[in-house]
């Protein structure tokens, strides 16, 4: 294996891990904040998609435009699920947040379907193009995703240490009864908490939309690399989760060279298992 | 002893009814209809045994059900093994399957645990897709799994009312032994470690162990099951881990309600009648089904109550009010 090789699988691996640190991020903040674990953050992966599509083909926009509206509609939807289902979910039990949120799943899944139809549809790529590196090429593409993923963690990272609203949400994470004892109105900040990892979400779909064929049951296999990397990551870990992001990027595209595509939720899954034998609650998670 | 014997009245009713019903029933329609029932009451009150009753969030308990219909189906489509031997081997596949996931993972914590299982039924249908060596058929599935039988009696969807008393056998097998769990010292120590944990271990009992057995038990019905719905249907394809499946499972718990014995079974024949019943409407089926389970998760049972009494207060008459006060009253 050349020099050519080994960056093209680094820098491809890098570039799969900010998408996904893009994906997992919300989930992480949800858990964090709310302490609830989100399944229907795959549909709502999937819905991203399908408006970011909506914008481009139907309403013909510009495409950074679209992202835009796409953004804004998601943090419009996360409200409204927020206020009328996941709070009053929250003072119920655990069983109770991951069937009620698996319920949401569903329904956006079938309402995207009713709306959309279930053919395979792609997003346009922005900017074609590929760059030869070793024995392959990686894409423009993947390279732009690279730099939005860093963007918005830096982003994210100003958000949660320098801002009232960020900083608000690490103290609820932190204690939510200390939280309301010092004035912080946990209920709203919980509300804008969900409505960014929403939004976050809604990214994602618009960046993997563009990678891969959208169907509306293409937030299932995101959700479920989502979770792993959270596992991974320590839940309610942000810095965990973004390292365990990309050496899950970096793990599925030296896979995917070695073994083959197939190969990588068994060597994912075994990863995993072995991470959690020897540190039962994930590379940076809080001791249990 | 009279307590014991009005307890075992209405099962034991339930049962004589649904043994008598291929002699009711007109059409092969609702026999199918009630064999799936049946299937999935098995699954829903097994996976009630661990979430209910034991506090542990599994949530690749379809997994199990595919790795049962899945090692059955291919012993008998690929090596021309025995059904009979494929159900037994499918069980036992399933009950291994669970307690190699187990063993690493039970001493996780919840949240881990539930994440962990749900990705492991995602690894079950990555390992169905990717279809080695042609053996699961991948995303189109297998056809023509060959059915149980005795000599020229089948077992299958062409036989209905045989397929019928094996599915209502195993049904019942399974349910006692669930019974007879959870009225044991097990089942003690099921709830004693769901309702108060950290006092049920310093009493002396071993959560990992407790729960390693939980599993195992309801992995190996879960299996058995999977295996006959294999044999039954004929053809098996990934879509049985499927979401939506997933979900009304999910359902079945949360209707039938958490730690009882009775409800998920009765719920998983209530959902999967009315599941059936709007297959009809496409995607909508989902949209009901799903805003049902919210709307049932949002608002208790109590509450529910509650609400209807306010709406019908206007509608109900002076005499009912009266007869239900005075039956209130003469209640010692």
């Amino acid at each position: 294996m050349d020099f050519g090789s080994i960056v093209l699988i680094v820098v491809s691996g890098l570039a799969l891990g900010s998408l996904y640190c893009i994906m997992s991020m919300g989930l992480t903040l949800t858990f964090s904040t709310l302490k609830a674990f989100n399944f229907s953050h795959g549909a709502i992966i999937a819905l991203g998609a399908y408006l970011t599509y909506f914008f481009l083909t139907t309403m013909g926009v510009h495409y950074s435009l679209a992202i835009m509206l796409m953004v804004v509609c998601c943090l419009v939807i996360g409200i409204v699920i927020e206020r009328t289902i996941l709070k009053r979910l929250l003072a119920k039990g655990l069983m109770e947040i991951i069937i009620g949120t698996l319920g949401i799943a569903l329904l956006i899944e079938n309402i995207v379907l009713l709306v959309f139809g279930g053919r395979l549809k792609r997003l346009p790529v922005p900017i074609e193009g590929a760059v030869a590196l070793g024995s392959g090429s990686i894409s423009y593409y993947d390279l732009v995703i690279l730099g939005c993923g860093l963007l918005i963690l830096a982003v994210m990272a100003y958000f949660l240490k320098r801002t009232r609203v960020g900083m608000a949400m690490r103290a609820v994470a932190q204690d939510k009864e200390a939280s309301h004892a010092v004035g912080i109105p946990v209920a709203r900040v919980n509300m804008y908490a969900f409505a960014i990892s929403v939004a976050l979400a809604g990214l994602a779909g618009a960046f993997m939309g563009s990678v891969y064929f959208m169907t509306p049951s293409m937030g299932n296999d995101a959700l479920t690399r989502a979770f792993l990397i959270c596992v991974l990551g320590g839940l309610g870990s942000i810095k965990g989760t973004v390292l365990a992001a990309f050496v899950v990027g970096i793990i599925e595209s030296v896979t995917a060279l070695i073994l083959g595509i197939y190969w990588t939720p068994l060597v994912l899954f075994v990863f995993m298992m072995a991470v959690l034998i020897i540190r039962p609650s994930g590379l940076f998670g809080e001791e249990a | 002893m009279k307590m014991k014997r009005r307890k075992i009245v209405l099962p034991l009713l339930a049962v004589v009814v649904l043994a008598l019903v291929p002699t009711m029933a007109s059409s092969g329609y609702v026999l199918h209809l009630l064999v799936m029932c049946l299937i999935f009451a098995v699954v829903a009150s097994n996976w009630g045994l661990q979430v209910g009753y034991s506090g542990i969030y599994n949530f690749g308990h379809y997994g199990l059900f595919a790795i049962g219909a899945y090692t059955a189906a291919v012993l008998s489509m690929s090596f021309g093994v025995s059904p009979w031997i494929g159900m037994v081997a499918g069980a036992t596949a399933a009950a291994l399957a669970g307690l190699v996931i187990g063993l690493p993972t039970l001493r996780l914590k919840v949240i881990y645990f539930a994440l962990f299982t749900y990705s492991f039924q995602m690894l079950v249908y990555t390992f169905v897709m990717i279809n080695i060596g042609g053996l699961t058929g991948g995303s189109e599935g297998l056809h023509r799994i060959p059915s149980l039988q005795i000599g020229a009696m089948r077992f299958n969807h062409y036989s209905k009312v045989s397929a019928y008393y094996l599915a209502l056998a195993i049904f019942l097998l399974s349910t006692v032994v669930l019974y007879r769990v959870v009225h044991s010292r097990l089942g003690v120590a099921f709830k004693a470690l769901r309702d108060s944990y950290d006092y049920a271990i310093s009493r002396g009992i071993s959560p990992y162990r407790y729960k390693l057995v939980a599993v195992v038990i309801s992995a190996f019905f879960t299996g058995l099951i999977g295996a006959f719905y294999a044999y039954y249907i004929g053809a098996l394809g990934p879509t049985i881990l499927s979401w939506g499946i997933l979900i009304i499972g999910n359902a079945m718990l949360v209707i039938g309600g958490f730690g009882t014995f009775y409800g998920p079974i009765v719920a998983a024949f209530v959902l999967t009648v009315m599941a059936e019943s709007l297959s009809g409407l496409g995607a909508y089926r989902y949209i009901i089904i799903a805003s049902m389970m919210i709307a049932a998760l949002l608002m208790s049972p109590q509450e529910l109550w509650r609400r209807a009494c306010v709406v019908t207060a206007p509608l109900r008459t002076k005499w009912w009010e009266h007869f239900s006060n005075r039956k209130r009253s003469e209640a010692p």
